[in-house]
């Protein structure tokens, strides 16, 4: 896993004030949607692209956990970061990750109960979620808490808007939904339209992040590999 | 470079902080959980015979459902909540000390018997609601359960899809032998006049197998309460 993290080294913040949203901070929380987003640059957390972006809802739902999951365990880790062992501090930042998640999935079985029935695995695996622990590993552990918070946040975003767009595609051409609602009007099904069953497979979201990353590349200069 | 004292010191440390926020979160959020479980649990049986709008689930099952806990000999033990039994600790128990809860749904038209059915899939326990005509052979409906099939293959047990292959299916055979329900390996069987085979899912074997376990291991038990009902 650690070697898959090195693609977005932190930058050690050494002035002791600092605004709150200066434009460092600022970037933090942008950069990851575009420059260093976690899936279409870092190439991160693919695993969970592919498996609950059926649906807008629960692609959501995903995004959401995944944020608040990279944003806590950042600050948390940051706020130890200098009394952690270093011999174990990968144990100890799985400790923090896990106990976070197991949190997270105990508050949607309590508040949206269907919604985690339908996550089901897919929340417990967040865990084993790269961009949790790239994140960790290549931030936390070398900045303040504050900074911290933002860049999980930022990352986690950056992950939820890459779902979010594959899971719109996905469902509308799929199922014709959106969020559950009916998009595509029944006359168009009267006509002959066939929702797309492909799109409903995981080599569905595999095109669609591929799609992403090309275009992305091709607007996006910084990212054109010089070699 | 820290001490191994200090090492150990904070593991420790560290895993009673994350155990006491754990134990906590668990116990604060565990009478929402029960409730969401409960309601879940209402919307599956009702799912079974009617369409469940989740709004009024809780007043339709008050209405609609009558709740019976029966013994492995077919009798009608009274002052147990069929509801609340809990089946899988039931099936622990040697058969003739088993309790088994049945629902019976009581509609305008029509009156189905409801058994709550616990088996082994291929990751993890899978359930089923089966509701019967008043025959007490004759599938009307069924609600599958699992809790980590594979998505797109085992995981399909719960979509209508699979479902709807077991209505009309019987459980017994005219000599009044109780047959139970097989799935297929595979799909695309036509199985329209087979009546104890259902079409199976294509990979998804080793699920559809614990699914026709569930059912012939869990019905005998019922099947002298449904023999003693009709005659």
């Amino acid at each position: 896993m650690s070697t898959e993290t090195a693609a977005a080294p932190g930058v050690k913040l050494a002035e002791p004030k600092e605004a709150m949203f200066s434009k460092k901070n600022r970037r933090l929380l942008t950069d990851p949607f575009n420059d260093t987003n976690p899936i279409t640059v870092q190439i991160l957390g693919v695993c969970s692209a592919l498996a609950v972006t059926t649906q807008m809802k629960s692609a959501f739902v995903m995004a959401l956990s995944v944020t608040v999951v990279v944003g806590l365990s950042n600050m948390t880790i940051s706020l130890i970061r200098n009394s952690i062992p270093s011999r174990i501090r990968m144990i100890i930042q799985l400790t923090v990750i896990a106990a976070l998640v197991v949190l997270v999935d105990q508050v949607l079985k309590a508040f949206v109960y269907d919604v985690s029935r339908q996550l089901s695995v897919y929340i417990g695996l967040i865990i084993t979620n790269c961009i949790v622990m790239g994140r960790l590993e290549a931030f936390a552990m070398a900045n303040r808490p504050w900074p911290s918070l933002l860049d999980g946040l930022g990352n986690g975003a950056g992950y939820g808007l890459i779902l979010l767009v594959v899971a719109f595609f996905r469902e509308l051409f799929g199922s014709g939904t959106l969020f559950g609602f009916h998009i595509i009007p029944q006359a168009a099904y009267d006509m002959g339209y066939v929702n797309n069953g492909v799109m409903l497979t995981s080599a569905a979201a595999m095109f669609i992040i591929a799609i992403i990353i090309w275009i992305q590349r091709s607007v996006n200069a910084k990212l054109v590999d010089v070699s | 470079m820290h001490s191994n004292k200090y090492t150990f010191l904070y593991a420790l440390g560290v895993t009673a902080v994350v155990a006491v926020v754990l134990a906590l979160a668990a116990a604060g959020l565990r009478p929402l959980q029960d409730a969401n479980e409960a309601q879940a649990k209402r919307i599956a049986i009702l799912q079974s015979v009617i369409d469940v709008n989740p709004e009024t689930a809780e007043a339709d099952y008050k209405k609609y459902i009558e709740e019976v806990v029966v013994n492995a000999a077919g009798d009608v033990v009274p002052g147990a909540v069929a509801f609340d039994l809990n089946i899988k600790k039931e099936s622990k128990k040697a058969p003739e000390e088993r309790l088994l809860p049945i629902f019976i749904y009581k509609g305008e038209q029509r009156t189905n018997y409801i058994v709550p059915l616990q088996g082994n899939g291929l990751w993890g326990p899978i359930s089923a609601f089966l509701a019967l005509d008043q025959d007490l052979n004759t599938v009307y409906g069924v609600v599958f359960n699992h809790d980590k099939e594979t998505p797109g293959l085992g995981a399909e047990i719960n979509t209508d899809l699979f479902e709807d292959r077991y209505d009309g299916k019987k459980l017994f055979d005219d000599s009044g032998a109780l047959q139970s329900i097989s799935v297929l390996k595979g799909s695309g069987h036509d199985t329209s006049d087979r009546p104890h085979y259902v079409d199976g899912l294509s990979g998804a074997t080793m699920t559809s197998n614990g699914v026709t376990r569930m059912f012939a291991n869990e019905l005998k038990f019922y099947a002298p309460y449904f023999n003693k009902t009709r005659s």
